[in-house]
């Protein structure tokens, strides 16, 4: 189940969009080096054809524009109604459409004059008579940047079907069972092998197929050309309709190993029968071609759209950066590519490496271009919508772009804002509802205990605050953001029960190590002085004791200055010694600042170190309060006596909860002290050394767990 | 006022140089990882270069004085076995241990950069091939066993420790299949009969030339026999040896990231 917020998945999206524009970039660069292409069709034909780039440009192409528009579909659902329909016009004018006549302006002559300069080269210095265009309506050399043109001519058409639709559809029935239709023919994998049936048609359409064009690439004309409308149009609505239907996006995120499966094993086909005979001819192998086209198509779109959910949903820096950038180095990569294809087409060296030598000039050129051409500039505010600083130092990278719901912090009685939260939490394994419904939240430097017997969810609950599980349903944050991102965790220190560390490693090596992750971790010296292990720093964790390996966890969990600590059964096996120090540095800790959430079965240890204690039992919390409250909010109070009373006979008394004889004495727990007090003195002369107290923890912690068994 | 306090709690991005001490302190303690388990070094670093040392000086001393391409043909094939296996066994056993003792669900929970262990393991297993090959390499040039040019040897060399990668994916994939202790044991059910049947030990029978492609050890023994350009012993183009490896490095790779994302 995906329960990434909406801007989670964005950052994956943006990485698929990125992902496909760059794809270009090595699609056009591999296209000097195919082997049996005439002159005149790309600027050069290298002296070293290969077999290997033209199956791998021919598999790139099956996909790369389909989800580009996919992709696009989807932004473009989110944009229109996130701006209304003049804002969007506004914004997509400026996005698309003048990027779309200025760089044609500045791209056309220098895309001529690279050609002329290529072909001149591969006909051995004869100039070529200059290509005349088409003479047929509507002829215009659109080059790459034909998919400029392609979008608004599909935003244009997929707006006016919405009008359309939303005039005949008034009570949404008709679209809320296409939102259904949407997500189940993804998850049961019906949509792979469907939405590729138009632009079979399409092509088969085609009297001229060869195949390893894919989609003819509409790029020579401005009447729009009917299989790429119909191929891009198709991936544009369905993109458009997953971002409609809520349930899609999760759908394709847990499909997304079966999707490529699909694709390898489709693609593989497809390779194989184009090598046999590249040119369609008509008859069943063509209307098999272009079907199972389709499916690689759409298994390719779909697989590598649900694997970026999956794996690439965090929020990371470089990536963002890189998929800023990719915008601008698609519009500005085929001068540059086809530049350097000319400049080493005759090098007497292999495709193999001068393949990479293209791809990686054309790269640093263009990132180098985009980081002080065009980032900083104009252009960047034209392409992505903001200017960034040259060493974006400042507003740069901004994590999750729109304010958390969790803002303002809920403050707490004391002030303390909140630093980590279960917000209605609900998680299961199978059939087993581990947490319902839960609402849990830690405040900045206090120490919250979470108790609860075996199996209540306690493990669950820290599970979602580390990043390791996510909820069912409902929402786990951690300083502000979400424990999936690594920028959260960063602030974060843990000690997990049932965990060793490498034992080949000295306690020292692991420190270093794990300090190397934080931005501002102790010294390493400091680190082991606090946590009360410089004895053992540099012993082979492998060599340590039980209790010794505890206390090396602990300093592990220390060693970046965490602001919040999670530390699970942290004392389990150390002595008294060990113990009474690690409870000193946990109250340093609490005292500069950090919030710990502790689980323990000493429940002395919760009731010595806590400001608050939350009761975990089935999933669900049944208490909250300060170790006093808690305390308060079981009545019962224990009495302990040497009397010859039998214990039965006082456990039938009213008001008694539980009594048990121990070395001679008898300790009664009842909700009430006085009367049982009366009538033990009343009934037995010889009692003999009677004591009252209020109940402990552990009393309160029984009391409450056997409640609510 | 609350909106401030929480920005003082959300967390600043973090520099490149940290990052990148990150993976150094991570590849250290691979590394040292490494060569205190001597139970996974010695055999590893040691083994190819004896057995080589053995049937070159030895066993087949003088079918090589007599025939210099048997002296490749023996080069090749412990060179292989030198750079491919630290990679699978290093990898394979260390991540079966990992998982079974929770480690990997630690990193997954402190702040690690997502692929500092895993980049980690692969400089690893590569570096640690290059420890297990270059004896091999050292005793072939010193020895004059074998009858190439240094040039030769070296652009081998290249292709050998290239060739290390797909061996990475599959100890991931073996790491990812079993836990413990029991994958050393797994990683040679997959290793061996490549070794053999790959013909990469000795020349295999007429009739066992079909099913050599499907094992890697055979497409790393045609890239390194193109790399030195001995043409007796290349039996396929040397793009679809590329092709083979890099589908099997895909393959072994998706079962690893499968396999550890539904289990863990």
């Amino acid at each position: 189940m995906n329960n990434n917020s909406p801007d989670q998945r964005l950052h994956a999206l943006d990485a698929v969009r990125g992902f496909a524009l760059l794809l270009g970039v090595a699609f056009h660069a591999a296209l000097s080096f195919m082997p049996g292409w005439p002159p005149g069709i790309w600027a050069m034909n290298d002296n070293s054809p290969s077999q290997f780039l033209s199956d791998a440009a021919f598999v790139t192409h099956i996909f790369r524009m389909s989800l580009f528009f996919f992709i696009a579909g989807y932004f473009g659902r989110l944009l229109y109604h996130k701006l209304g329909a003049s804002a969007f016009w506004a914004n997509r004018g400026q996005r698309i459409a003048v990027p779309l006549i200025a760089g044609w302006v500045v791209l056309f002559p220098l895309i001529g004059y690279i050609w002329i300069t290529g072909i001149t080269k591969v006909l051995g210095g004869v100039a070529p008579t200059m290509p005349e265009m088409p003479k047929t309506p509507g002829a215009f050399p659109l080059t790459h940047l034909w998919f400029l043109y392609q979008l608004l001519l599909t935003y244009v058409a997929v707006l006016a079907i919405r009008s359309i639709i939303a005039r005949l559809d008034p009570a949404q029935k008709l679209r809320n069972l296409v939102d259904k239709l949407v997500s189940g023919s993804i998850r049961s994998l019906v949509a792979v092998f469907t939405l590729g049936i138009p632009l079979a048609g399409a092509l088969m359409s085609l009297g001229f197929w060869f195949y390893w064009q894919g989609i003819p690439t509409p790029d020579q004309s401005l009447i729009p050309q009917i299989p790429a409308s119909v191929g891009f149009g198709t991936a544009f609505v369905f993109g458009w309709l997953v971002h409609r239907s809520k349930e899609s996006l999760s759908a394709i995120q847990q499909r997304w190993f079966q999707h490529l499966v699909l694709a390898v094993i489709a693609t593989g086909w497809l390779l194989h029968t184009m090598h046999a005979q590249p040119m369609a001819q008509p008859g069943l192998t063509k209307t098999l071609f272009a079907l199972v086209f389709g499916v690689a198509l759409w298994g390719w779109v779909l697989g590598l759209t649900g694997a970026a959910l999956r794996f690439l949903s965090n929020y990371s820096a470089a990536r963002r950066y890189i998929a800023d950038a990719s915008y601008w180095i698609y519009l500005a990569h085929l001068p540059v590519v086809a530049g350097l294809q000319v400049w080493v087409g005759h090098w007497p060296l292999h495709w193999s490496m001068k393949y990479p030598f293209i791809l990686i000039a054309s790269f640093a050129l263009l990132f180098l271009s985009y980081h002080y051409l065009v980032r900083p500039t104009f252009i960047g505010k034209l392409l992505n919508g903001r200017k960034h600083r040259v060493w974006g130092r400042k507003p740069d990278p901004a994590p999750p772009a729109a304010p958390s719901p969790l803002s303002p912090a809920p403050k707490t009685p004391s002030g303390g804002a909140t630093v980590a939260q279960l917000r209605g939490v609900t998680k299961r394994f199978g059939s087993v509802t581990a947490l319902a419904n839960i609402d849990i939240e830690v405040r900045q430097g206090e120490l919250l205990a979470v108790l609860g017997p075996n199996g209540a969810g306690k493990s669950t609950a820290i599970s979602l605050w580390l990043g390791l599980a996510e909820p069912d349903a409902g929402e786990a944050t951690l300083l502000g953001g979400s424990p999936q991102q690594l920028e959260s965790r960063r602030g974060l220190g843990v000690m997990m029960q049932d965990v060793e560390l490498p034992k080949e490693l000295r306690v020292r090596e692991l420190l270093a190590l794990a300090a190397s992750y934080y931005d501002d971790p102790l010294p390493v010296e400091e680190t082991l002085r606090r946590a009360g292990v410089t004895n053992i720093a540099d012993r082979l964790y492998g060599k340590l004791s039980g209790g010794q390996k505890r206390q090396a966890q602990f300093a592990v969990a220390i060693c970046g200055q965490p602001r919040v600590l999670f530390l699970d059964e942290p004392t389990v096996g150390l002595d008294i010694q060990a113990r009474a120090a690690m409870w000193e540095s946990i109250r340093s800790l609490l005292a500069s600042g950090c919030s710990i959430v502790l689980t323990t079965h000493y429940l002395e240890e919760a009731e010595a170190l806590a400001h608050r204690v939350i009761v975990i039992n089935k999933g669900r919390v049944i208490a909250t309060g300060s170790v006093d409250e808690m305390r308060a909010l079981v009545a019962c109070r224990q009495i302990s006596c040497e009397t010859q009373l039998v214990a039965a006979d006082v456990h039938s008394w009213p008001g008694v909860t539980e009594v048990r004889r121990e070395q001679g004495r008898l300790h009664i727990a009842t909700t009430d002290a006085e009367g049982v007090v009366r009538r033990l003195l009343a009934a037995d002369a010889t009692l003999a050394r009677l004591e009252v107290r209020q109940a402990g923890l552990n009393e309160a912690f029984n009391e409450l767990t056997r409640e609510a068994a | 006022m609350n909106t401030q306090v929480l920005n003082t709690l959300s967390v600043a991005p973090r520099a490149a140089n940290r990052a990148l001490g990150a993976y150094l302190q991570e590849i250290r303690c691979e590394a040292l990882r490494t060569v205190r388990n001597p139970g996974l070094a010695i055999p590893v670093l040691l083994m190819p270069v004896a057995l080589y040392a053995l049937f070159t000086m030895v066993v087949t001393a003088d079918a090589i004085d007599r025939d210099p391409s048997i002296g490749i043909f023996l080069f090749s094939a412990f060179s292989i076995m030198g750079a491919t296996m630290p990679a699978l066994f290093g990898i394979g056993a260390t991540l079966a241990m990992e998982r079974e003792m929770g480690l990997l669900r630690l990193k997954r929970a402190q702040p690690a950069p997502v692929a500092g262990w895993l980049v980690a393991k692969i400089v690893c297993g590569v570096g640690f091939g290059v420890l297990s090959y270059a004896p091999i390499a050292l005793l072939a040039l010193l020895s004059g066993k074998i009858a190439l040019e240094p040039s030769q040897i070296f652009a081998m060399s290249l292709v050998l420790i290239a060739c290390s990668i797909p061996f990475c994916a599959m100890g991931l994939m073996v790491g990812a299949l079993v836990r413990g202790s029991a994958a050393p044991g797994y990683a040679n059910l997959f290793y061996l009969p490549g070794c053999y049947l790959s013909g990469m030990f000795f020349p295999l029978p007429q009739s066992m030339h079909w099913q050599a492609p499907i094992w890697p050890q055979f497409h790393v023994g045609q890239l390194a026999m193109h790399a030195a350009d001995v043409t007796k012993f290349q039996f396929m183009p040397a793009q679809m040896s590329i092709a083979a490896l890099v589908g099997f490095t895909v393959l072994f790779s998706a079962i690893a990231v499968w396999r550890m994302v539904s289990k863990g």
